[in-house]
């Protein structure tokens, strides 16, 4: 059981931004893809998400394919993407905004049930249930989003640079929280430039650079790994 | 006086409030102005029509059959038209609505002809007088249904799924997208939903008026309405339509009979150089 991808290629018009790459997340696990900016590691996620038409290769989950599939069907077998921009309803409250999160659901109890475990995560939200999304501060609004996302129960959450704009005090926070939800049975694709907070919490790490995966191994050996180091781990 | 002005103005404002409902509801999810939207009215009008003359429907039926046409009609408009030009320009796509709107009044000029057919009042004609003021009960039916329409779709939108999935658009489509809504079926919901609320206004207004191809022309009033609110925020739209009625009726007393059409085209201009944003709109708000 796991999220596979295999030989994926996507881009905007005539630009190939991700050539051709293959990783997988296995259920119950956090894995990382890093790299720096501009290497693709956004539009590898907008295409799983369906957000974005791979131009080739294979996305599968728990042996299902997904590529092909627009982003709200992918939503319905179980992934749920938490993009770079957040994506929020802004002028809906917190609330109104989980409450989208479970869209696709009809289960009363289970989203009820969805939702304490989101408040327990993020006490913040449970405190703001009522005020704006855009009135959120952006550590507010990231815990809404991520929360959001657990929302609509994925066995698989994708993450794009979670940490992006937070202070190092909430990074280590929100990374915390990340543990937390892969112990409640999801597994999480997380994208970061902060390499060191990502190996930290990480089973299993890719580096991509310019579309293409130049290294992988497991977390600590990322960690350790000189080149890693020299240009991530400063 | 003052209270018959308003009595009337109400009653021209409700109608007008209901077709800038359609045109801001529809625009909001799909930037698209709909320039057809006024010969929709028409059409939805003589569809009524053709129901009870033709088909020997009785009147709620031919209501229903027309509403029902209506609404399939603005799905058709999407499926057919707005998304397989959904890559192109929006300018194209507002041209493609001024088409469909050239093609309903010329089609029904060449299947119904050029002269006025009668359209039935919800309620008779006949004034009364209750304090002094003379009260039209087709004209209160107008207010009525008005009223009922635009309750009950702030209903929808707050708490049903089909309005949830509008509302999310509204604020965010790809936010929309990432929770599993399927934007494409919210566009076609869109242009049912304003399909319909010109159907109504153009079934409301037609026995005030006279039933001839040409009646669409009044959307641009329900337009001149939308932009007085905002064209983004659905209470402008109320807002704008009644105020416009008002100010139509006063002027029509106060200055000249001739001055009613004027004064549309004149807050329209007044407002698009002084007021962009509409007297109830504010600017979009940054994305989160
Ligand atoms: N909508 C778009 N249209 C055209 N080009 C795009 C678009 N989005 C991204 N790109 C280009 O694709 C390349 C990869 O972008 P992407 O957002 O996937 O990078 P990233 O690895 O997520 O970078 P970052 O760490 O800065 O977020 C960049 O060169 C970018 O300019
Ligand atoms: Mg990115």
């Amino acid at each position: 059981m796991a999220l596979e991808v295999a030989g994926l290629e996507a881009g905007y018009g005539g630009a190939r931004v991700v050539q051709g790459i293959s990783f997988a997340v296995p259920e119950g696990s956090i894995v990382t893809l890093l790299g720096p900016n501009g290497a693709g590691k956004s539009t590898t996620l907008r295409s799983i998400a369906g957000l974005l038409k791979p131009n080739r290769g294979i996305v599968t989950l728990d042996g299902d394919r997904l590529d092909g599939l627009t982003a709200d069907a992918v939503v319905r077998r179980g992934l749920a993407l938490v993009p770079e921009r957040r994506e929020l309803f802004p002028s809906l409250s917190v609330a109104e905004n989980l409450a989208l999160g479970a869209y696709t659901r009809r289960d009363r109890a289970g989203i009820a049930a969805d939702l304490e475990m989101v408040f327990t995560l993020f006490p913040r939200l449970k405190e703001r249930r009522q005020q704006h999304a855009r009135t959120l501060s952006g550590g507010e609004q990231q815990m809404l989003a991520i929360g959001r996302g657990l929302m609509s129960h994925p066995r698989y959450l994708l993450l794009d640079e979670p940490s992006l704009g937070l202070a190092p005090l909430l990074i280590a926070e929100i990374f915390r929280k990340l543990t937390e939800i892969r112990a409640g049975g999801t597994a999480i694709l997380l994208v970061e430039q902060n390499a060191s907070a990502a190996l930290d919490v990480a089973d299993h790490g890719y580096v991509l650079e310019t579309g293409v995966i130049q290294l992988e191994g497991n977390a600590a050996s990322l960690a350790a790994d000189e080149a890693v180091r020299e240009t991530y781990l400063r | 006086m003052f209270g018959q002005i308003l009595v009337s103005g109400i009653t021209a404002g409700a109608v007008y409030a209901l077709v800038a409902l359609g045109f801001v509801v529809l625009h909001r999810g799909t930037r698209v102005v709909h320039f057809g939207l006024g010969d929709q009215m028409t059409m939805s009008a003589y569809l009524v029509v053709i129901a009870q003359v033709f088909l020997d429907a009785p009147f709620a039926v031919a209501i229903l059959f027309s509403l029902v046409l209506s609404a399939g009609f603005g799905v058709a408009i999407e499926r057919g038209v707005m998304r397989p030009l959904r890559r192109a320009p929006l300018l194209v796509m507002v041209i493609a609505t001024l088409a469909i709107g050239a093609a309903l009044r010329e089609g029904l000029r060449a299947s119904m002809g050029p002269l006025p057919w009668p359209v039935p009042f919800l309620l008779t004609p006949a004034p009364f007088t209750l304090g002094g003021l003379v009260l039209v009960p087709a004209n209160l039916a107008v207010v009525g249904v008005a009223l009922a329409v635009m309750l009950s779709l702030f209903v929808a939108l707050r708490f049903t799924r089909f309005g949830r999935a509008i509302v999310a658009v509204y604020e965010n489509p790809t936010g929309a997208a990432i929770v599993g809504i399927s934007v494409p079926s919210v566009h076609a919901r869109l242009w049912g939903l304003s399909s319909v609320l010109a159907a109504i206004a153009g079934i409301l207004v037609a026995p005030l008026i006279t039933l001839s191809p040409d009646m669409g022309t009044i959307g641009i009033k329900g337009f001149a309405a939308a932009i007085l609110g905002g064209f983004n925020s659905l209470p402008g739209a109320i807002a704008g339509g009644i105020l416009l009625g008002i100010a139509e009726t006063a002027a029509g007393v106060y200055v000249s009979t001739a001055m009613k059409d004027i004064i549309s085209y004149a807050l329209l201009i007044g407002c698009v150089l002084l007021l962009p944003q509409g007297l109830f709109g504010r600017a979009e708000p940054r994305k989160v």
